[in-house]
């Protein structure tokens, strides 16, 4: 579903690699973690994933299609859902789902049920006649999502989902992705929550200054000790037993 | 603490007035050289300006000992200046800003917090009242042969003085303001009435002022000394205490300015942590399922820019000033248009066709000010933060553009056809070629100036402005489209009356100016549309 071929991206020409040689395919049914420090080049890589971002070298191809030659094509089988969802204050929630609706060409029947459905999960029904403005961080995650799957997206990019989310949202949210995934969905994420990756994701990969540290299974990439664990050594070359010793 | 937090919002204001909020030390250094230079050269500007404007009457005053009434006038159009300038910024930083729960959670008094934000008010306040009263205090000493180092330490003091009370009066509009908003939740009607009473209440002033009082004022000096005493006293004192060093008047007028700035400062850093953590009062609206309405792309892009539009006061008031504007000269045809065009024949004794002048002269002047319209000029400016909403989605640049700029045409379209109409009704006389050109010229010259905006806004326009307000009002590419069109609407209709008016008929002049604007019109409305525009579009953010 998202094949990311020796993506690198180098913000100026002269300057350091953001992200440097990144290889990673996610298939349909999967929950794909991906973590990493801040900085680390997590946002760059999601960003370029949604066509939102150029980069330097490599390709990435959603669902066979190359995010840079068939922009549009990918766009329409995917959303986006970024750490801080800047949505449109000067609208209400409904007017922005009803937008989104527009662009996406969901029929308005169908828009309707989703819209009922999703945003009930979500716990923000009552709320979609006030204007975004006046929404908490969480309350626009929350439309945020609902507006994503407003079109069925075969492919799912979030940057840092859970940030602001409570924890029935969260939880709903955890287990509509599972269910995504499972319909043949697939999900890509970053995350700083490891309990999260470690109990959602079917797969994970660690990055660290633009490179990547470790991909694969969630069981293979940790082996025997716990994914913090694992992340501490990778990522920090930290040996947790040495330090609690 | 005081001093910290003043420097902060001191240099959070540079930064404003700059529109840099990052980069190089030097290169910071280098544009506040720069603002400073420009400072300078307005100061400069202003003082030469005053003097020839009104150094005749400031001459006149000086002959009957009334001097002071030069400085009351500086200091009344720079007291207006102020409140009419920061009165937004005031509600904005005062009430309204993003940081104030994180410095209450900060051990530092609210006072402090309060104090520094009324101080940066009170800095720009005082900016405005320096300029003014320093042209003042320029042209006297030109008109009379200069005047005293004292008379100058006068004016500056008097130039601390007095932004107190303009100051004093923004803070308590803007905790009105903000209070009303709390109230009603009509946060966007409030501030539009108040915007558009206080451009109203500014060109009126002005206009009054121009018309009567200065005729006046070369008459009966008496009646306006009198006048100023009793309706702008403080004005009346600060004037007397330049002119004639007037202790007991400098004592009264600094009496006036800081005893009021001391109570509300005092009543507002009481109430200062209840006024800005307070809660909407607005009832909330509760979501009830109804049907949805589908539209095109196209028009749903349209109609989110028009909402766009008319939840931004700044928004409307800047960019569609234009509108305003073409309103108020159709108001004022219909007043007065009889004597204008009576006017204009009685001076051209040798236009062979009145008829066709006025209609083609009309249509000029409401194609003029298409120019001052640039909604669309900013219009991807305005983007800004949500600018991965439309980017994340599957939609051509072609489709948000022609969105962009149906949004500033749905709007500008209906005022020129009602200026071109009420028109007719003022005209009288009227032919078929000129009423057809009455309607299109000024539409031609919209869609140049809603197009070239766009595209200007496309290539040259910044992102990362902090809100719509802020884009709206700082859009430096919106310049360019205002400048072409204006450029385009006087040079073309200079150049018929100064080159080819023995040659051609109006009439037809009129006719090519408007068929050559819709050639350019449907070559800029193809660019929009094309691979170029795409490349740039993919290219921002």
């Amino acid at each position: 579903m998202l094949q990311i071929s020796h993506y690198t991206k180098q913000y100026s020409a002269d300057g350091p690699k953001a992200v440097d040689d990144l290889s990673l395919h996610i298939r349909p049914g999967e929950i794909y973690g991906f973590l990493g420090h801040n900085g680390a080049g997590k946002t760059t890589t999601i960003k370029a994933c949604c066509g939102l971002l150029d980069f330097t070298e490599g390709e990435i191809l959603v669902n066979g299609m190359s995010i840079r030659k068939q922009p549009l094509e990918c766009k329409k089988i995917m959303s986006y859902i970024p750490d801080n969802p800047d949505l449109y204050e000067f609208m209400s929630g409904i007017r922005y789902l009803n937008f989104v609706g527009d662009v996406y060409g969901v029929p308005t029947d169908v828009r309707e049920k989703r819209i009922a459905e999703f945003a009930n999960d979500m716990g923000i029904t009552d709320a979609l006649a006030e204007k975004v403005a006046s929404y908490s961080h969480g309350m626009k995650q929350k439309l945020a999502i609902v507006a994503a799957l407003m079109h069925e997206p075969k492919l799912l990019i979030m940057d840092e989902p859970f940030v602001g989310l409570d924890p029935k949202a969260a939880f709903i949210l955890k287990k509509f992705m599972r269910t995504f995934c499972d319909n043949g969905g697939a999900i890509f994420f970053s995350t700083h929550v490891l309990e999260v990756a470690e109990k959602l994701c079917d797969k994970i990969a660690i990055i660290k200054g633009g490179k990547l540290l470790a991909d694969g299974d969630i069981e293979t990439v940790r082996g025997n000790e716990s994914l913090e664990e694992v992340f501490l050594e990778l990522v920090d070359d930290i040996k947790v037993e040495e330090e609690h010793a | 603490m005081l001093k910290i937090l003043l420097k902060n919002r001191l240099l959070a204001l540079a930064d404003q007035l700059t529109g840099q909020s990052k980069g190089k030390k030097a290169a910071k250094l280098g544009t506040y050289a720069v603002l400073i230079v420009l400072g300078i050269l307005i100061l400069i500007g202003c003082c030469a300006g005053v003097n020839a404007l009104f150094g005749n009457t400031c001459v006149r005053l000086a002959e009957r000992g009334e001097v002071w009434a030069v400085y009351g006038f500086a200091g009344a159009a720079g007291f207006l200046l102020a409140l009419f300038l920061t009165l937004f910024y005031a509600q904005g930083v005062i009430f309204e800003a993003k940081d104030n729960e994180l410095l209450l959670s900060m051990p530092i008094s609210p006072s402090a917090i309060l104090a520094s934000r009324i101080g940066s008010v009170y800095f720009l306040n005082s900016l405005f009242t320096l300029v003014l009263l320093c042209a003042a205090g320029y042209t006297v000493s030109a008109q009379t042969g200069g005047i005293s180092v004292l008379s100058w330490i006068l004016v500056i003091v008097c130039a601390l003085l007095l932004p107190l009370l303009s100051t004093t009066i923004s803070c308590l509009l803007a905790w009105l303001v903000s209070y009303i908003t709390r109230r009603t939740g009509k946060k966007v009607l409030v501030q539009t009435i108040l915007s558009l009473v206080a451009i109203a209440a500014l060109f009126l002033v002005t206009m009054g002022v121009n018309k009567n009082f200065f005729t006046t004022f070369a008459e009966s000096a008496g009646d306006i000394a009198q006048a100023f005493r009793q309706a702008l006293y403080p004005l009346y004192a600060m004037g007397l205490a330049i002119a004639e060093s007037n202790w007991g008047m400098l004592l009264i007028f600094a009496a006036i300015c800081i005893v009021p700035f001391a109570i509300v400062y005092y009543v507002l850093s009481r109430s200062f942590i209840r006024i800005v953590t307070a809660r909407n009062a607005a009832k909330k609206q509760k979501y009830e399922a109804a049907a949805l309405k589908g539209s095109s792309v196209v028009w749903s892009m349209t109609k989110k820019d028009l909402t766009r539009f008319f939840n931004s006061p700044a928004y409307m008031t800047n960019a569609g000033l234009g509108l305003l504007y073409s309103i108020g000269l159709t108001v004022f045809a219909m007043i007065s248009g009889d004597s204008i065009i009576k006017t204009i024949l009685e001076k051209s004794s040798s236009i062979p066709d009145p008829a066709a002048y006025t209609t083609v002269i009309a249509a000029f002047v409401i194609s003029f000010f298409a120019a001052l319209t640039t909604i669309s000029g900013c219009s991807i400016s305005v983007e800004g933060k949500n600018l991965w909403i439309l980017k994340s989605m599957p939609v051509r640049a072609k489709d948000v553009l022609t969105g962009k700029l149906l949004s500033h045409l749905v709007l500008a379209i209906p005022v020129s056809l009602l200026c071109s109409v009420l028109y007719l009704f003022v005209a009288k006389m009227l032919t078929v070629p000129g009423v057809i050109l009455m309607f299109l010229m000024p539409i031609a010259f919209h869609c140049f100036n809603a197009l070239f905006g766009l595209i200007s806004n496309l290539h040259f326009g910044k992102l990362d402005y902090p809100s719509i307000a802020k884009a709206a009002k700082s859009t430096s590419s919106s310049l360019i489209p205002i400048l072409s069109t204006i450029l385009l609407v006087i040079g073309s209709a200079t150049l018929y009356f100064t080159a080819l008016r023995d040659t051609m008929d109006v009439t037809v002049y009129g006719i090519i100016v408007t068929a050559v604007m819709i050639v350019v019109d449907c070559c800029l409305f193809y660019y929009i549309g094309s691979s170029g525009a795409q490349k740039r579009w993919d290219q921002l953010g």
